[in-house]
Order: C-alpha cells, then structure tokens, then sequence
C-alpha cells in the first residue's frame, strides 16, 4: 500500500452511491453544518506541555498542540471539562463514557448497559439520506472477549460508539474492509462506468424478467410483482445516481488498500483519507475514529519512542517518562493536524471542506498518572460554516460536563436537546463571537 | 416402550377405522363421551359472557363442520396435552378423556378425509440465504460466503423461511451484486482484478489445545477455509495474530512455526517470537505474507501452528479449559487472529476449475456459431436454475445479454459471463413460484413443483437431473417412485442441510452464539466448548438421520459423540484430541439425549444462572408442542425481583407462584423445568447449589410427578405420539414454508400413525410428511 500521499480515487463501482454533485443541497450547504466527527486518544496527557498558556485568544500553540499551528484559526482548546461518571478511574469507563458521559454497569458478562452515544444520536438523525448512517473506526485489530480492566467488559473497552445503552457498535481497524464498505470493489473511473451501465442493463434484463413473470400468476401475486418492480427503480435510480456522480466527480484516486500498513503513521494517515473520503463523497456524516486503545502498549519507533504506551503514562512523575508521553501526545496531534490540513485544502460550497465539519478529538482520561477525569485533553476543530469561533482556548473555572460539549455540538448540526447525560448546560463562547 | 407405543397407536388406529364404517350422519354430531367431558369440565368457564381464553364451548348437541373443525381441532389439542382443564381444578376421568379424544380424533379425521385440508403456501417465495447458497453450490460449484453477500432472513414459527415474499431495494441490490460477482469467480476470466476476502477468529477461541476440525496431526489453532480462487496464478495469504487488551500478541513465549497449507500441502513456514528489545509486537506480524501459486477453483486454505507438545499447567486448583483471557487465563501460545486472501496478483490464467468445466460445455469454432453455443450452454443452465422445462422466451434474456456483452460474439466468454449473470439475478431463479389456484379449492401441485418441494425441504437447494427428469416425464408424483426418490435423497449427503438448517432452528443451537455466560461465574466457557455442544447436537441428529434410526432415539440414546474438550467438561475420561468419535456412555455420567446436552442447557439458561422457566418452555413448546402464551402484560419480570437473591431458583420459582396469574401458566412451565435443576447454566452436572442438595422434583401436565432428567424423559416417553407430533409439525412447517393452523391437525396425526407403524424411523416420518395432503396439494 501506498503512503499517504497516495493517488486517490473515488471508486464509486456500488450502485449504493449517491450522488455527490448536488452538495449544494446536501451536507455542506452554505452556513449548514451537517457532519461531525470524533476522535479518541487514550491515556490523556502530559498537561504541562499541552495547556495553552493563552487566555482565550491562542497565541502560541504549546509542545503538543505545535502541529496544529497551520490550523490554528479552526481549532478550539477546551480545558477544565471532566467526565463524572467515568469513576472510579478506570482505562474501560475513560474509553466507554466519552461520548456517553454514562456510568458503565461493571460486569464482565454480556448484560452490559452504558448509553448511547453522541455520535449515534447524532446518526440518527443526519445518517438518515447517507448510505451509511455512521462511519466507525479504529487502529487496532483487538477480539479482546470477556474481562479487560477491572471487572469491566471488553467492549466498555473497544467500542467508543453505542446506538442503545445495550448495543456497542464493533469498528473496523482494516482499511480494505473499510473501503469496501464504503465504495464496493473500487477501480478506475472508466472502469466503473462501464460497470454502472452493465449493472443497469443487468437491472433492465431483471425488470423485464418480472414482466414476463407477472403474466404467469394471478391478480394477488401480480401485486406483489409490481410492489418488486417499486424496488427495481429504486436501485436504478441509485445507479444513475452513481452513473452522474462518476461522470463529475473530481475527487482523487485511491487503489483498495490490500493488508494493514506495517508502519502506524501510514496506517493512521490511511484511515483518515477514508474518513475524509467518505465526508466528501456524502456516504455518511457521522465519523469516530478510535486512533489507539486504552491501555495499548504500542510503542512508536517512528518519534524515538521504544517504551510502550501504558506503563510510560504511569509515569510516577519522571520527567524523563513524561517526556515520552508528550512525545506520543504530540505524534497523534500531528496526525489529527495533517487530516484537518488536507480538509482545509479541500474547497467546497464557497469555504472547505474543513468548514462544513465539526471534529472533537481527545481523551477520557486526564491526567494518566492518576487515573483521573478531570481536566480533560480536549480540541474541537473546523465548523467555521456554523460559526464556529477558532484560534481560542477556552477555560473553565470550575469543572464542567463533557456532557455540555456535547450538547452543544449536536445543537449545531442541528439537533436540539434539553440535555444530555449530565450536561448542565451549553459550553460558551464557542460559536458566539466574544469580544477578544 | 415401542411395544408400549405400538398397542396405543394400533388401538388409536383401529377405533378411527371403526369409526370411519359407520354411517356419516351420526359423525357430524358429537359423540357422547365428548358431550359429557364438555359439560363436566369445560363449560363452567367456556361460556356465558365473557368465556376463558375467549373460547366458546357449545353446550348440549352440537356439530361438527367444516367451518369450526378448527375449534375442535384446538380442543382436541389441550386434551391431548394434559393442559386443559387446568391443574387447579379437578381432573377428569382418565378413561371419559381418553373416550373424548379418540372419538373426537376420529370424527376429525373423517371429516378432514372428505374434505382435504392442503392450506396457502405463498406462491411466490424467495429462496432463503442457505437456500441461495446451496443453490449456486449445486449449480456451479462455487461456494460462497452467503453470509457477507446477502442478508439475514426473518425468521417466524420458528424458521426463517416462512417470511420471504418481500424484497427491498437493498436486498435487490444484493442479489444483483452476488450474481456478477459469482459469474466472475465461476469464469475467470482476465478482466477480473485483484480481489480477496479476510476471515477473522472469534476473539474466545482457544487455540492451545485444539485442532481446526479438518486441519492435519501435528497441528494447532488457526483457522480453515474453502475458497474459490477464481484465475490460475500468484495469490497472497497474510496472516496476523491474536492481540491482547494492551495491544500485545497473547501467549508469546519461546519461538513457535506458524504454517500456511494449501490443501494440507505446506506453502509457507513463518518463524514467530518476541521482538527484540526496543520494538512493540506489532514488528513480529507486520509482514507475514506468503505468496504462492494456486490453480483456478476451490482451495482448502489452513494458517496454524506446529503443535510443540504440551506442558503440564501447575495450578493449585483444576486448571481452566480457555486460554484467552489476558487476566484470568492468559493463552499459553499464540494464536491467530485474521486471514486475509488477495489475487491473483501479476500474470494469470482462467486455468481449468470445476465451475468453467460445467459452464464452458462448448466452444465456438467461429465466431458465426457463438450464439448457437451459447444457447447449448444456457439451456441445461436455465433448466437448473429455474428448476423446471425452459422455453423460448426463457432463453431471450440471457442471449440478449450474451450478444451485448460479447460484441456479437466475439468474446464468448465475456457474454457467457453476462448471460450467466442475469440468469442468477432472474426472479425466476430467485423466487420459487408455484402456480396459484382458485379460492377454495384444493389441487395437486405439479409434479416440477413437487421437485422442488422435496429438495428445498430435504436438501436446501435446487432438484438434480434425476428429480428434474422424472418430473418432465409427468412420473415424480407416482406413489411408488416418490418413495423411491425420497428415500434416494434421504441417502444423499445434501441432507446435511437437515441437520445444519432445520435442526439448528429448532433446537435453538444458531442462539448459543448469543449466549455468554458470565465470565466470573462460569470462566470455563470458550468458543471452543460452544463449537462442541453444537457439534455433539448435530452429530446426533445426523447419525439419526444417517442411521436410520428411530426418532426417539433423539431422547434416549447409550451413546454421544465426544471430543476431548467436552468430554473434559462432562467430567467423561480418556477421549483425547479435538475430533469427535461416538462414545458409549456410562448412565452415572448422565448424559445421552437432548435433554442431556450442553448445547439445550446453555442455550436454555441465564448468563448467572439456570432457568426453570425457559427451559420447561423449550421442553413444551419444542418437543411436545404445547406452548405457553407469553406473560399478560403488567406482570412483574421475574423471581430477581419479587424475592431474595439467596434462595435457590426453586425457591424464587414456589414463590413467584404464589401470584394466581402467574401460576397459570407457571404451574405447567415450571415443574418441567426444574426437573432439569442438577445441570447447570452450562450444562454441568451439580449435585448442590448453595451448599444445598439440589432438588430435581418435577412433574409433566397429563403425567404427574417425577424426578429428575431421568423422569423427564420417561414421562415424554410415555406419550411418543406427543413428541412425534411436535417433530412432524416442525418438519412439516420447514417443510411448506408456513406456519400450520389447526386444521392441519388430521394430516398431522395420519403421519405419526403411518410412522408409527414403522417404530418411528426417521425416514418413515418423511415418507409420510412427503405423501401428505398438505405437501403434495395447494389451496
């Protein structure tokens, strides 16, 4: 497979493409925001060198958050935000109520009970006309079953996303899976032209097969022919759909990814091309990307760094062991920061494609050391389209729901709720122009 | 016992056909005996206002006609199964009920016999997703991941192929997709682009003591699959292990060989062990790729590990079964985790595979023969696939698709491809149709008809040449050749399909996948020991099946099928290895039977606990065909609730039954459930719980009292017919394709009696199923 850097192609072979041409109506009217994304790191951070030290306008970026610079006027850093129902700390309840804000049911059975999550409930509603209603991802191929942290479930563990307090939504590590959810069997633009108008003709040869057929029975079963003939259009329209999206799309080239990427940097830079794919190609609005798992021992040779993940996060306050800790902070910013780069180059309906998305990328876990909640790694970035305020650091004195954020960012795509979870109320100053 | 059965239903026999010589006239009414039984029992509550169970009984003389025949027919029911009238009020006579049944069974039957009941199968059906893949099985030897190309079905009564009349846009989609994809694989031909498939190992399969079933001696874990490589050329097979909750490769100790087999050939030996110091694990999978060269068609693909021997595990306590667990019990080796297939990579040829062979039965000469070729080889296509006589107008799709696709025939195999595919994606492929027949009125379906009912029913798939021929010929339908043919498939392996579709279903074994025991109660419980409950349930089936046997047998047997890692949780010595081999057993083991086996006990109980109240459930509704009706609405859940968590489930249960409402549907559930208390959530064998000794009192509707699993099976045992009744309406049911209704009933009990005659042979039961008025006519 090829780096990052690939040549990309939007293979839109599956007739369940729809179109991309009228955006204008779709995800990325002007001034709509429609898409959201989220985006876990787990273990928290080295706070020292990740807290801006900025009031309110963002000046310089600090160690970890340097990477971001290039974007500096679509991101948002929220500090002070805290997970109550994340204790007693734990890796498993830090991964399970990010986007919950729920108390996990400590049980290693199945009879798990969380909540649902911002994303699906944010699915629910603007997954409704995409092909996928949600997108969700993660780095690590992990069957972990049973017990994971401390009387907890694995899934609490695994699965950021919930569509019901019950359901944990698996997500895929593999690329090539992904691709293929996304855009079938992919190949060349000629390629998939002529396999649209094969299908089509295929789709021809089955309605007048059904015609042919409806002649044979009798008048109950000739209804049913004709309720099977309503789902033939259908799938024709998707395919012309497909048909005038091929014709116009300007979208790059991308082979299907064969195996998973040896190198993570390559695997993660991957796995954000496909989110980034998906957003542009409208097949759904609704990302999470799990870009590392709690308690993962990865170690990262490609930043020096040889120590596994985990055990440096207890750091016991080494300095030498923090250090590393930024370090990997600062690696998974940076990646974060090159996809929000490649969305800002990306034009779309008057602004880019950064603009029309909102991203919350961070962690459930604070300070690593301690296990804690509290003050909590967090940036929101993109939604200048909903007016979303950047270049800010935003600090709250006493500590806040994440919950509140939440509830915010739903209410900018546009789904209004009393509260969620534990909210309180909305975060301020995010989307208001405030006097600098 | 059989003699037992044989004098019942001998006498049941002899009574219906005194029955049947009288005059007609007096059948219609009602025979005194039922009258009297009625009037003393019944009526009280089945009348006035606001009768029980909104049934009204009809006092005094009454008739019997064609229009309430299925109220009789539920009547007749409830006083078969021992249900009604209820355990709280007296019972009736034994004799007067045994007098009301079978007068009341033979004036049914008489009626059913002047007017058939044949009932409504849909007329147009789709085929199921296991129908489907069979099908292309059958048809061009492919196998194919059904799984990952269509979409589960609905199941009801059931089975899942009672609901299949709809079809949404996106199952459409689905099926139009499958069918190009599988005219690709079945030609090959070079415009195919690299394509593959991952297969992953569920994540609690312990992989240190097991073979996959299939995979060669001397081997250990990994995972085997079938595949249709579509070109003869360059294909790559990378390989990935089994992490643990910290991203870390689980049990790597020491260096281990992992193979890659290529139809038990080895093509590739990786070296594994720890990375060295300064580098994660992930540096230890990264690049397992083997490439090798493979000719077109279906491959067996093994990736394992050499077996190294084993340690003994020191442990204070009896050590675990499952090694999966990074806390608990960590495995003790690697394991796999994902297999991912990708080609044909760089030069290829079509090659010779099995599915081109059935294809490609000609070739052109000239370009000017193409089409003449290409109907040579759509004809006996279309034939299969349609599962009847093709016509003209049958053949224009295909050919038409063929001319587009292969420029007037210059690339035959191109238009071959497409001619292919759109047979695949034809409604007359995809749906089974059956012509409809005017209201009220009952007909013999056709003899092709009649092809595919026996082979969906008993093969899951499409008719062979010789069904197909016979019923062109106008000759299937000939009593004795319908024998002849039912009994040639019931010898054909394709009745596997009995075991892994129908069997499945109706014992519940496709739930056990869904069932997770929780992990600090029951730790011993992996994927493997759920592998092997479904397995030992299958093999039963099957040498029942197989052998020919009697299909009590099911619920009475002296021997199992065993490997070593069930034996281990039976607590049964000296079977060794991960294959299954029959084992005569010992009764102080106490296991044989259904009743007997891990896989109904599991899947029967809760993650923490057993259920008395699921299981007699089961017990009644899927071997005595007498269900409950779910609990009124407003009812409190369960015993969790109402009473303290300290006492034992039987305790809860007494309580519980305390409430009249509960109680009466409890007062039968129950007893039968608890009869089961000595095995436990996971089918052990227990002698206490809570440091009590567990109770196994229970008791059977229309039996009375008993002890035990051993109780249990006698007193279903007592009554064959009852359980022989419940099997013929499930088969029958999966058989039709829709739910019975009561006035099935009659057709129901010819089949029991006719295979009664022949101790209850399995094949005796399908015979008759097979000749019946329901599955050889239509309404």
């Amino acid at each position: 497979m090829r780096g990052a850097g690939v040549a990309l192609g939007l293979p839109l072979l599956d007739a369940m493409v729809p179109a991309v041409t009228a955006q204008s109506q779709t995800a990325a009217a002007e001034q709509r925001l429609r898409r959201l994304g989220f985006v876990y790191i787990p273990m928290g951070c080295d706070h020292s060198r990740w807290t801006p030290a900025d009031q309110l306008k963002l000046q310089t970026l600090p160690p970890i958050l340097e990477p971001l610079a290039p974007v500096r006027e679509q991101i948002a850093v929220l500090s002070g935000l805290e997970l109550r129902n994340a204790w007693p700390g734990t890796h498993a309840t830090s991964n399970a109520s990010f986007l919950s804000a729920a108390r996990a049911k400590r049980t290693e059975s199945n009879d798990y009970h969380l909540g649902t999550t911002v994303d699906q409930i944010a699915a629910a509603t603007l997954g409704r006309e995409t092909v996928l209603p949600s997108l969700e991802l993660s780095m690590d191929l992990i069957a972990a079953v049973g017990q994971c942290d401390n009387g907890y479930a694995c899934v609490y563990q695994n699965c950021l996303s919930w569509s019901s307090p019950t359901t944990p939504l698996p997500s895929e590590p593999h690329p090539r899976m992904v691709f293929e959810q996304l855009f079938g069997e992919g190949g060349k633009s000629e390629a998939r032209r002529a396999a649209l108008q094969r299908r089509a003709s295929l789709l021809d040869a089955v309605r007048d097969e059904f015609a042919r057929l409806r002649k044979t029975l009798g008048p109950a079963d000739q209804q049913r022919v004709d309720e099977y003939q309503t789902a033939v259009r259908d799938v024709e329209r998707r395919i012309q759909r497909a048909e005038g999206a091929t014709a116009d799309n300007q979208l790059p080239e991308l082979d299907r990814p064969r195996g998973v990427p040896a190198l993570y940097s390559e695997h993660a830079k991957l796995m954000f091309d496909l989110q980034k794919l998906a957003l542009q190609a409208d097949l759904t609005r609704v990302v999470t990307f799990q870009m590392s798992r709690e308690t993962s021992n990865r170690t990262y040779p490609e930043i020096g760094v040889a120590e596994p993940h985990h055990p440096l996060t207890h750091h016991g306050n080494d300095p030498e062991k923090i250090a590393k800790v930024a370090q990997i902070n600062r690696f998974h910013v940076s990646l974060f920061a090159q996809f929000l780069q490649s969305l800002q180059q990306t034009p779309e309906a008057g602004g880019t494609l950064l603009d029309h998305v909102l991203y919350l990328y961070g962690s459930g876990m604070g300070n690593p050391n301690l296990h804690d909640h509290l003050n909590l790694p967090i940036v929101v970035a993109g939604g200048a389209a909903g007016r979303m305020q950047g270049g800010r650091h935003l600090q709250f004195k006493e500590p806040t729901p994440l919950a509140n954020l939440h509830l915010t960012l739903l209410d900018k795509v546009g789904i209004s709720l009393d509260s969620f979870a534990d909210s309180h109320g909305k975060v301020d100053g995010l989307f208001e122009p405030v006097a600098v | 016992m059989f003699s037992r059965t044989h004098l019942l239903t001998a006498s049941l026999f002899c009574i219906c056909l005194a029955v049947r010589q009288g005059h007609a006239d007096e059948l219609d009414g009602l025979s005194l005996p039922v009258q009297t039984l009625l009037q003393q029992h019944c009526i009280a509550c089945h009348s006035g206002p606001e009768p029980s169970g909104a049934l009204m009984l009809p006092e005094g003389n009454s008739k019997l006609t064609d229009a309430n025949r299925r109220v009789w027919e539920k009547v007749l029911r409830r006083l078969q199964n021992g249900d009604m009238p209820p355990a709280s009020q007296s019972p009736p006579d034994p004799q007067l009920t045994r007098r009301a049944t079978d007068s009341l069974t033979a004036a049914l039957d008489h009626l059913a016999a002047r007017k058939p009941f044949a009932g409504r199968t849909e007329s147009l059906r789709r085929l199921t997703r296991t129908e489907y893949r069979n099908a292309i099985r059958d048809l061009l030897a492919i196998e194919i991941d059904a799984v990952a190309l269509l979409p589960a079905d609905e199941s009801s009564h059931g089975f899942d192929n009672i609901t299949v009349t709809g079809l949404s846009p996106t199952l459409l989609n689905r099926y139009i997709a499958a069918a190009e994809k599988i005219s690709r694989l079945a030609l090959g031909r070079p415009e195919i682009s690299p394509g593959g498939e991952t297969f992953r190992v569920s994540g609690d399969l312990t992989q240190d003591r097991m073979r996959p079933e299939g995979a060669p001696p001397g081997t250990r874990g990994g995972l085997l699959v079938d595949w249709h490589f579509p070109r003869t050329g360059t294909y790559q097979v990378q390989v990935r292990l089994m992490r643990d909750r910290n991203d870390e490769i689980e049990g790597l100790h020491g260096r281990h060989s992992l193979d890659v087999l290529l139809d038990r050939h080895r093509v590739q030996r990786f070296s594994i062990a720890r990375p060295p110091a300064g580098e994660d694990d992930r540096s230890v999978d990264a690049d397992l790729t083997a490439s090798f060269h493979v000719t077109a068609g279906r491959h067996q693909l093994i990736a394992t590990f050499a077996e190294q021997g084993r340690a003994l595990i020191e442990s204070d306590r009896q050590p675990l079964n499952v090694h999966f667990n990074f806390y608990r019990h960590p495995r003790l080796a690697p394991a796999l985790a994902e297999l991912v297939i990708h080609g044909p990579v760089g030069e290829s040829v079509s090659g010779e595979s099995e599915s081109r062979r059935r294809v490609l039965t000609v070739m052109p000469a000239t370009p000017g023969q193409a089409l003449a070729c290409a109907a040579q080889i759509f004809r006996p296509l279309l034939r299969r696939a349609y599962r009847r006589p093709v016509s003209e107008d049958d053949l224009a799709m295909p050919l038409r698709l063929f001319h587009e696709a292969s420029a007037g025939g210059q690339d035959f195999e191109a238009g071959i491809e497409r001619g292919l595919a759109g047979i695949l994606a034809s409604p007359h492929f995809l749906f089974r149709v059956e012509q409809a027949v005017a209201a009220n009125t009952v007909s013999v379906i056709s003899d092709p008809e009649l092809a595919s009912r026996l082979s969906f029913f008993l093969w899951s798939s499409l008719p062979d040449e010789e069904l197909l021929s016979l019923a062109e010929a106008g000759r299937l339908s000939d009593p004795t050749e319908l024998n002849r043919q039912t009994s040639r498939m019931l010898a054909d392996n394709r009745t596997n399909s009995l075991v892994e579709n129908f069997a499945d279903q109706w014992l519940y074994l496709r739930n056990l996948q869904a069932v997770a025991p929780d992990a600090r109660l029951f730790p011993d419980v992996d994927q493997n020991l759920k592998d092997a409950f479904r397995r030992e349930t299958e093999l039963l089936f099957l040498d029942m099946l197989r052998e020919d046997r009697s299909v009590l047998s099911l619920l009475q047997t002296s021997t199992t099928w065993l490997n070593e890692r069930l034996a281990r949780h039976y607590g049964i010595p000296h079977v060794v290895g991960s294959h299954f081999r029959r084992v005569v057993l010992d009764p102080s083991w106490q296991r044989g039977g259904l009743l007997r086996q891990g896989s109904v006990l599991m899947a029967t109980s809760y993650a923490t606990r057993t259920s008395p109240v699921i299981r007699g459930k089961w017990v009644l509704e899927n071997l005595l065909g007498a269900p409950t009706p779910p609990p009124p609405p407003g009812v409190s859940d369960l015993e969790d609730n109402t009473v303290a968590a300290g006492l034992s489930v039987r305790e809860r249960l007494a309580a519980h039954r305390q409430n009249a409402a509960c109680a009466i549907c409890h007062d039968r559930l129950d007893p039968v459930g608890l009869a089961l208390e000595q095995f436990d959530a996971v089918g052990r064998w227990r002698d206490h719980e809570f440091e009590q000794p567990v109770l196994a009192a229970g008791g059977l509707a229309g039996v009375g009292p008993f002890v035990g699993v051993d109780g249990l099976e006698k007193a279903i045992l007592a009554r064959p017919e009852l359980f022989v009744r419940t099997l013929t309406e499930k088969l029958l049911t999966y058989g039709l394709g829709r739910g019975l209704e009561p006035e099935d009933g009659a057709a129901v009990r010819q089949i029991v009696r006719q295979s009664a005659a022949e101790d209850y042979r399995f094949s005796a039961l399908v015979r008759a199923i097979v000749r019946s008025v329901p599955f050889g006519q239509k309404e």
